[in-house]
C-alpha cells in the first residue's frame, strides 16, 4: 500500500508544483526537493512489500507494485539523483519563466518512472513506460519555441513509442504463451516459455521495445538529439534514470526469457555494436553535452552485453558499472551545466582553465572522471574490473577487447569533458555559481567514493583488491591510452571519421520528410480549398461504397410497391420540381438560382403533404423561408458578377445523374426487402398508451428516438459555433438590412 | 432601407410567432408541430424583426445571446432524459404525471415534453447564431 501512494504522492506533487514555484525559485526547489529526500530515505531502509489490486477484473488485467532488491536500486537512484536535480534546477532555472511547468513535468516523470521500476506485473510496467516517453517528450520540448527542441523532443517520443509498441505486442504475446502477467509467476514457467513456439517473436519484441528506450544501436540517435532539453533534464532522464528503463526491463525478463542462445546473441551483438559506436563517436565531439550523451549510449551497450552474458558474476558487474555511471555521469552533467551557466560556452575546445575560478565544479568533474576512467579507489573502477572479469571468466575474448577499447575511449570522454575545461590556459571568463548548481555535482561524484560501502544495496560484496590479475592489467593498460589520447590526442581526434551517411538518424528523417511530403500532397489535391471539389470527392466515395455494396449483394428491385400510390397529382407535382430544378442550373442570376431553389423545397413540402406527413411539410416551408434569408445575405457580401458556368458540366452531370439513381434505387430495394412485421406498426401501437401522444412523428422523435434527437441538436449547436467562429475571426461590420 | 410598413407590422407579428410557436411546441406531442418547427417559427420571427429594424435590436428583442439559449437547450434535454435515471431507469426513459385542471379535466406532462422544449431552444440558439454571425459578419 505505501508504494502505491508513493507513485501517487508524486504525481500530487506534480500536479502542486506550478502553485509551490510561487514561492521563489530557490525556496520552493528545495522544497520540493525534500520529497524525493525522503523517499530515497524509504527505499534504502524499507523491507520488501508489494501490492495487489485486479484492475480490470473481466480481463484478469492486473495493477501491482512491488518493491525488491532490484527495484529497490533503481528505486533509490531515482529519487536520490531527482532530489539533488530538483535542488540544481531551483538555480539553473531561476530566470525561466515557466518554471512551474518544468517541475510538474519533472515531478511526473520520477513518479512514472518509480511505476516502471516498482511495477509487478507487465500490464502497470507498459502503462507507466508510456508514461515516461510522455514526460520525457514533455521535458526535452520543454523550450517549445526552438524548432530543435521540438524535433529532437518528437524524435525521442517517435521512437520510444514505437518502442513501446513492441513492448507492449511482446508482452501480450508473453501473457498468451504462459498465461500469467505477473513477473513471479513468469519466472516459473520459464521453461515452458522457452519451449513455446512464439519464444523468438516473444523476445525480438521485447527487447526491441528496451532497446528503443535504451538508445541501443540502431535506435541510439535519439539520445544524443535529446541533448536539446536544459541540462538537468539530460542529467535526470538521460543518464541516470529513463535510459537505464530499458535496462532494467532487460533484467526483469531475464529470469523469465534469458538463458538461451537467441538472447544471448542479440543482446550481446547489440550491446557490443551500441558500446564501440558509443565510445568511438564520443570523442568525435565538441559539444560537452554531446560528448557525454554518446558516452552513455556506450555505457548502456556494456550494460546490456553483460546482461546477454548471463552469468551471476556478470549480472553483478552490470549493477556495479550501473551505479557508478549513475553518479558520475549525473556529475558530469551537472558541472557541465554549472560550467555553460557561467561561462555561456559549452564546447570543449572553447573552455580553459576554469579551476581557478570554479575549483569546487572542478573538484567534483575530476573525481567524476577518474570514476569514469575505472581509476581506484572509486566505484567506476570496481565495476570496470568485475566487468572484465566476468567476461574473461565467461570465455568472451571479444567482448572482452571490446570493452577493453571501449574503455580507453571512455578514459579518453572523461579527460575532454572534465579535465580539458578546467585545466590549461584561460580561455572564457566565468562567473560565480549559487549552492544549487555544484551541491548535485559534488554528492554524485562523492558517490563514487561514498558507494564503495553500498554492498547492502547492490547485493554483491564490492572490493576494490582482487589481486594481479589480468583484469587490473588491462584496467591500468587502458588508462594509460586513454589518458595519453587525453594530453596528445587532439590532432588525431580532429581527423577521425565521422558517421557513416547511411545512419539510422538519416532514415528515422528520410521516413519523416517523406510523411509529411505525402500528407500535403493529399491535402492540396483532396482539400484544395473549392466546395465543388469537396462535394464531387464525398459524391463519388459515396457512389463507389454504395454501388460496391449493391453489386456484391445482388437484391432483387421491386417497383410494383413503389408504384402504388401514384397519381396525376403526383407526376404533376414531380414535373414542376424537375422544371425548377433545370431552372436553378441555367439561369445565371444568384438571386434566381435561390428562387429556383425555394420552389424545389415548397415542391418536395407539398410531396411530403401529399403523403401525409404535415410535421416534415412544416419544418420543409419554415427550412426554406429561413434558406431564402440567409441565401440573401450571403450574396450581398459576395461580387456583383453573374454566376460562373459550369467548367465541366458534363462530368458533373453524369456525376449527379448516377448519385440520385443510385440513392433512388438504393430505396426501392429497401422498400422491397420490407421488415415483417414493419417497425412502422411497433411504433404505431405504442405511441399513445406508451407514449402518451398521437402524433407518431413526434413521439418517435422525442421519446422512442431520443438519443438520436439528442445527437441531432448537439450536431445543430456545432455547425452554428462552426459558422460562429468561421465568420467572426475578423473584424465585425455590420451589414445593412 | 427601412420599411416603415414591414417595422410596424414585424413589431405586432413578434409576439403573434412567438404564441404560435409555443404553441406549435405543446401540440406537438398529438397534432402536427413539435420542437423543431416552433424553434424554426420563433427563429423567423427574430429573423423578420432582424430585418425589419437591425441585429442590435433583434438581440433586445432576445433578451438572451444565442449561446445562452442553445445551450439551455442542450441541458434542458439532457436533464430531461436524466429525470428517468433519478428512478433507476434508464436514460431517456419518459416520466409522466397527470396535473388536474380544475374543471379542464387532466392534462399529461412528462419529459419527452421538457425533451422538446429543450430542442426548440436549441433550434431558436443555433438558428440565430448562424444568422447573426452572418448578418454581422
Amino acid at each position: 500500500m505505501e508504494l502505491l501512494l508513493i507513485i501517487a504522492g508524486g504525481f500530487v506533487l506534480s500536479a502542486l508544483a506550478p502553485w509551490a514555484c510561487r514561492w521563489g525559485p530557490r525556496r520552493s526547489a528545495w522544497i520540493m526537493a525534500a520529497v524525493p529526500a525522503g523517499l530515497t530515505a524509504y527505499f534504502l531502509a524499507a523491507p520488501e512489500s508489494s501490492f495487489r489490486v485486479l484492475w480490470v477484473p473481466a480481463l484478469g488485467l492486473p495493477f501491482s507494485l512491488a518493491l525488491d532488491e532490484l527495484s529497490r536500486l533503481f528505486s533509490s537512484i531515482i529519487t536520490g539523483v531527482g532530489a539533488l536535480i530538483f535542488i540544481y534546477s531551483g538555480d539553473y532555472l531561476r530566470d525561466e519563466p515557466n518554471r512551474g511547468r518544468f517541475f510538474a513535468s519533472l515531478a511526473f516523470f520520477m513518479a512514472s518512472m518509480l511505476g516502471v521500476v516498482l511495477a509487478g506485473d507487465a500490464v502497470t510496467l507498459f502503462v507507466f513506460w508510456e508514461l515516461t516517453s510522455v514526460s520525457s517528450y514533455l521535458l526535452i520540448g520543454f523550450h517549445h519555441e526552438k524548432p530543435e527542441s521540438r524535433d529532437a523532443a518528437w524524435m525521442a517520443l517517435l521512437v520510444t513509442s514505437l518502442g513501446g509498441l513492441s513492448l507492449l505486442a511482446g508482452f501480450i504475446l508473453l501473457q498468451s504463451a504462459a498465461g500469467a502477467w505477473s513477473f513471479d509467476e513468469l519466472a516459473t514457467r520459464h521453461d515452458a516459455i522457452l519451449r513455446h513456439a512464439a519464444y523468438a517473436p516473444i523476445v525480438i519484441l521485447i527487447l526491441v521495445g528496451a532497446m528503443t528506450k535504451s538508445a541501443q544501436v540502431p535506435f541510439h540517435f535519439w539520445l544524443p538529439n535529446a541533448m536539446q532539453a536544459p541540462t538537468p533534464v539530460s542529467a535526470y532522464l538521460h543518464s541516470a534514470t529513463m535510459v537505464k528503463a530499458g535496462i532494467y526491463v532487460m533484467v526483469r525478463m531475464s529470469p523469465v526469457l534469458g538463458g538461451t542462445d537467441l538472447w544471448e546473441l542479440i543482446l550481446c551483438v547489440v550491446g557490443t555494436s551500441t558500446l564501440l559506436v558509443g565510445a568511438y563517436q564520443s570523442v568525435l565531439q565538441q559539444d560537452l553535452k554531446l560528448i557525454l550523451a554518446y558516452s552513455t549510449v556506450g555505457v548502456l551497450g556494456l550494460l546490456t552485453l553483460l546482461i546477454g552474458a548471463g552469468t551471476p558474476d556478470a549480472r553483478a558487474a552490470m549493477i556495479l558499472y550501473l551505479a557508478a555511471h549513475a553518479g558520475y555521469k549525473g556529475a558530469l552533467f551537472l558541472v557541465a551545466g554549472a560550467v555553460d551557466h557561467a561561462t555561456g560556452e559549452r564546447r570543449v575546445d572553447r573552455l580553459g582553465g576554469l579551476a581557478r575560478k570554479m575549483p569546487v565544479a572542478a573538484a567534483a568533474a575530476l573525481v567524476a572522471a577518474a570514476s569514469m576512467a575505472g581509476l581506484p579507489p572509486l566505484l567506476g573502477f570496481v565495476g570496470k574490473e568485475a566487468s572484465f572479469e566476468a567476461l574473461m571468466e565467461d570465455g568472451r575474448w571479444l567482448s572482452t577487447g571490446a570493452v577493453w577499447i571501449g574503455s580507453i575511449f571512455f578514459v579518453w570522454a572523461a579527460g575532454l569533458a572534465a579535465v580539458r575545461p578546467f585545466f590549461g590556459a584561460p580561455t572564457v571568463d566565468a562567473h560565480a555559481s549559487p549552492l544549487g548548481l555544484w551541491l548535485g555535482g559534488v554528492v554524485l561524484a562523492s558517490m563514487g567514493l561514498v558507494l564503495l560501502f553500498g554492498e547492502p544495496l547492490f547485493g554483491t560484496p564490492v572490493s576494490l583488491w582482487h589481486g594481479w590479475s589480468v583484469a587490473l592489467a588491462l584496467g591500468a593498460a587502458s588508462w594509460a591510452a586513454g589518458a595519453a589520447l587525453t594530453v596528445k590526442g587532439e590532432p588525431l581526434r580532429r581527423r577521425l571519421p565521422q558517421a557513416a551517411s547511411w545512419s539510422p538518424e538519416r532514415l528515422y528523417s528520410g521516413v519523416r520528410a517523406g510523411l509529411i511530403s505525402f500528407a500535403e500532397l493529399q491535402t492540396r489535391v483532396l482539400q484544395n480549398g473549392l466546395l465543388r471539389v469537396y462535394l464531387l470527392i464525398t459524391f463519388a466515395a459515396f457512389l463507389l461504397a454504395v454501388l460496391v455494396a449493391l453489386v456484391l449483394s445482388a437484391p432483387r428491385l421491386e417497383l410494383s410497391q413503389a408504384s402504388k400510390d401514384i397519381g396525376a397529382l403526383e407526376i404533376g407535382l414531380g414535373l414542376i420540381v424537375l422544371a425548377a430544378a433545370l431552372f436553378t442550373l441555367r439561369i445565371r442570376s444568384r438571386v434566381g438560382a435561390v428562387v429556383g431553389l425555394g420552389v424545389i423545397g415548397a415542391g418536395v413540402a407539398l410531396f411530403y403533404v401529399l403523403f401525409s406527413a404535415p410535421d416534415l411539410a412544416m419544418t420543409q416551408v419554415l427550412v426554406e423561408v429561413l434558406a431564402v434569408f440567409l441565401f440573401v445575405l450571403v450574396f450581398y457580401s459576395m461580387p456583383r458578377t453573374p454566376q460562373p458556368r459550369d467548367p465541366s458540366p458534363v462530368s458533373h452531370a453524369i456525376l449527379s445523374l448516377l448519385v440520385g439513381g443510385t440513392v433512388a434505387a438504393v430505396l426501392l430495394i429497401a422498400i422491397a426487402h420490407q421488415f415483417r412485421p414493419p417497425v412502422s406498426e411497433y411504433f404505431v401501437e405504442r405511441s399513445v398508451p406508451e407514449g402518451h401522444g398521437r402524433n407518431v412523428v413526434n413521439v418517435i422523435l422525442v421519446d422512442f428516438r431520443a438519443l438520436d434527437t439528442l445527437g441531432e441538436i448537439t450536431v445543430l449547436t456545432l455547425a452554428a459555433l462552426g459558422v460562429f467562429t468561421l465568420l467572426r475571426a475578423g473584424p465585425r461590420k455590420e451589414t445593412p438590412s | 432601407m427601412t420599411s416603415l410598413i414591414l417595422q410596424t407590422a414585424a413589431r405586432f407579428l413578434l409576439p403573434l410567432l412567438l404564441l404560435f410557436s409555443i404553441f406549435l411546441l405543446y401540440r406537438g406531442h398529438n397534432e402536427p408541430g413539435g420542437g423543431f418547427s416552433g424553434g424554426l417559427v420563433a427563429s423567423v420571427a427574430f429573423i423578420l424583426y432582424a430585418t425589419a429594424y437591425d441585429t442590435a435590436e433583434a438581440r433586445r428583442a432576445m433578451r438572451l445571446s444565442p449561446w445562452t439559449i442553445f445551450t439551455a437547450g442542450l441541458l434542458t434535454a439532457t436533464s430531461a432524459g436524466l429525470a428517468g435515471m433519478a428512478a433507476g431507469r434508464p436514460f431517456l426513459t419518459g416520466a409522466w404525471i397527470d396535473v388536474p385542471l380544475g374543471g379542464m379535466g387532466t392534462i399529461s406532462l412528462g419529459t419527452p415534453l421538457l425533451f422538446d422544449a429543450g430542442v426548440y431552444l436549441t433550434v431558436i440558439g443555433s438558428v440565430m447564431m448562424i444568422y447573426l454571425s452572418l448578418r454581422e459578419k
